[in-house]
């Protein structure tokens, strides 16, 4: 389990709202093979590797699924490890505690028992037994300054007007991964990617 | 399984631009690419050529199908081909400066303004945003040479004066066209003294924070200051440059694809970064269907660029010629001739005629 990839490729599953338009089998898949999604290997290769991860997409690529397995794991292992989410609404947010959720929920029984959640749960958390969490908050710089999370997702960060406030925030919040993911978009993000954010020391 | 080949290669294209400069590439697989900002963070790029059935080398059927279902190229560039700035509005100036680049911009390093040049300025001050200062030179048929910048953001008054100070030719400069906001005195801290026994605060202006650096050089511009108006004004000194010469020149030997914040004494980088950006507004679709094309233009980068429409907006004259240099142009030919005695007699008579008589008003006597 501590393999992200193995979890989320060989012991967990994704699901997929479209499948009866996408005439797939069933709502519930494994994440797609390394010959199908070879980019999902080197996605969870990179984010083991270093700390702060700024990545840019075409849509459909599985990336925010692949950052949600990636975390997801890390919180459940891990005692008392939360793991924050952070979205520009909160319905969005809510949105991917359910893609975390059901990786969790479409595990062997073994794995869960494993890792039992907490009694409480709701729409923006899903809480470990061993007091680990995953986080759901919207957008907004302010919002991450009561967390003191081991890693942090923000999604769709071009379409986050203070993204680089809270890049600031999560430098110092959070402990351990930072991931920017996002599709193409003006604003902080596209500039910091390409070095155009002006600063001080520039 | 995986090959150990396949599990090498995103580690080693992420170890291998920890040796390369800032924002070069590194190839993990087809589809992605890894490079690294000059801060050092990673920046990964997932394309959907990533996956075979979508790669349109391997399967070309499916970006035509998929292509189909977007309404516009701007969104299949954005969404799909990871382009940023697709879909933003039309670039105003970079056409006409990438067609005439060579006309428009001096990049000849031995290039400095003739001294006798008159000399003004445009001034935009920011805290967080660049505190921008063009300057710029009129010759005697009236072309405009922007040359010389100072741009720096994050910076206070007290530490950009010392700067402004030290920028070559800053003594020549005429008058500098400011945004008329910096003389509101709209500062204030408090209207309490700030100590005991001494007097009450008033408000002050940021030109008058300015004055207290000895920077007393700003002038309020007082013309138009649309946008839109400057954007014409400019264009229509590049117009028709297959047949003339531009009358608005910019001076740069160091043009960047970014920012390049500090004081350039002869250059002008920023500037140009910020002309080869600007954009009109674009509308959304809904605005569309009840407007007829943006012609604003968007609001952002645009710090050189509300200088030099400080300047230009004033309807800067060509320089004159002095009297003497008039003169002096007259007796020219005879001087090489060897003719110095006709050169004396004609410079004196050139230096009579040109004198000026005063306007005699009242009766007819």
């Amino acid at each position: 389990m501590r393999d992200p990839y193995l979890w989320a490729t060989q012991y967990t599953e994704t699901y997929n709202p479209h499948w009866v338009e996408e005439k797939r089998a069933a709502p519930y898949e494994k994440f797609p093979s390394f010959e199908e999604y070879p980019h999902l290997f080197d996605l969870f290769e990179l984010l083991g590797a270093e700390r702060i991860h700024f990545f840019e997409k075409s849509r459909d690529l599985m990336l925010t699924w692949g950052c949600v397995a990636f975390l997801t794991n890390k919180a459940m292992i891990v005692p008392a490890r939360e793991v924050l989410f952070q979205t520009q609404k909160s319905e969005k947010v809510k949105q991917l505690i359910k893609y975390a959720r059901c990786l969790y929920d479409r595990q062997p029984q073994w794995l869960r028992d494993a890792f039992p959640l907490a009694r409480h749960q709701s729409d923006l958390r899903l809480n470990f037994a061993h007091g680990g969490s995953v986080i759901g908050i919207a957008g907004g710089a302010n919002q991450i300054r009561s967390y003191h999370p081991w890693g942090y997702l923000n999604d769709e960060s071009s379409f986050q007007p203070d993204a680089g406030d809270c890049y600031n925030e999560a430098l110092s919040a959070a402990a351990g991964s930072i991931i920017f993911n996002s599709s193409a978009g003006p604003g902080w993000f596209a500039d910091v990617r390409h070095d155009v954010v002006l600063n001080r020391e520039e | 399984m995986l090959s150990s080949t396949a599990k090498s290669k995103a580690l080693a294209a992420l170890e291998k631009t920890k040796a390369l400069p800032a924002q070069s590439v590194a190839d993990v697989r087809r589809g992605v690419t890894v490079r690294r900002t000059s801060g050092g963070i990673p920046v990964t790029r997932f394309h959907y050529s990533a996956v075979p059935a979508r790669d349109p080398d391997l399967n070309p059927e499916w970006k035509k199908k998929e292509r189909a279902t977007y309404t516009s190229q701007a969104a299949w560039d954005r969404e799909q081909e990871i382009q940023d700035l697709a879909g933003g509005g039309e670039l105003v100036f970079a056409d006409v400066l990438v067609t005439y680049w060579n006309k428009i911009v001096i990049s000849n390093p031995e290039w400095r303004p003739h001294e006798k040049w008159r000399v003004e300025a445009g001034f935009d001050h920011g805290r967080v945003n660049p505190t921008a200062f063009e300057r710029c030179y009129f010759d005697y048929d009236g072309v405009i040479y922007f040359c010389g910048e100072y741009y720096v953001p994050g910076l206070e008054i007290w530490e950009h004066a010392p700067n402004l100070k030290t920028m070559a030719d800053i003594r020549k400069v005429t008058v500098a066209y400011a945004d008329p906001t910096i003389f509101d005195f709209n500062l204030q801290q408090s209207n309490q003294p700030s100590q005991p026994g001494k007097s009450a605060e008033r408000a002050k202006s940021f030109n008058e924070l300015y004055v207290e650096q000895g920077i007393q050089l700003f002038s309020p511009f007082s013309g138009d200051r649309s946008d839109i108006s400057f954007a014409e004004r400019l264009l229509m000194h590049w117009a028709n440059l297959d047949k003339r010469e531009p009358t608005v020149k910019i001076v740069c030997r160091n043009y960047a694809e970014k920012p390049v914040p500090g004081l350039h004494n002869w250059d002008c980088p920023n500037l140009l970064w910020e002309l080869m950006r600007t954009r009109r507004t674009k509308l959304t679709a809904q605005q569309m269907l009840t407007r007829n094309a943006a012609e604003a233009i968007v609001d952002k980068d645009n710090h050189a660029r509300d200088s030099m429409k400080y300047v230009l907006m004033s309807h800067p004259e060509p320089t004159v010629k002095s009297v003497k240099e008039k003169a002096y142009e007259a007796v020219e030919p005879l001087i090489e001739e060897g003719d110095l005695t006709s050169a004396l007699i004609r410079y004196n008579q050139q230096l009579g005629a040109n004198e000026k008589k005063p306007v005699r008003i009242g009766k007819r006597r």
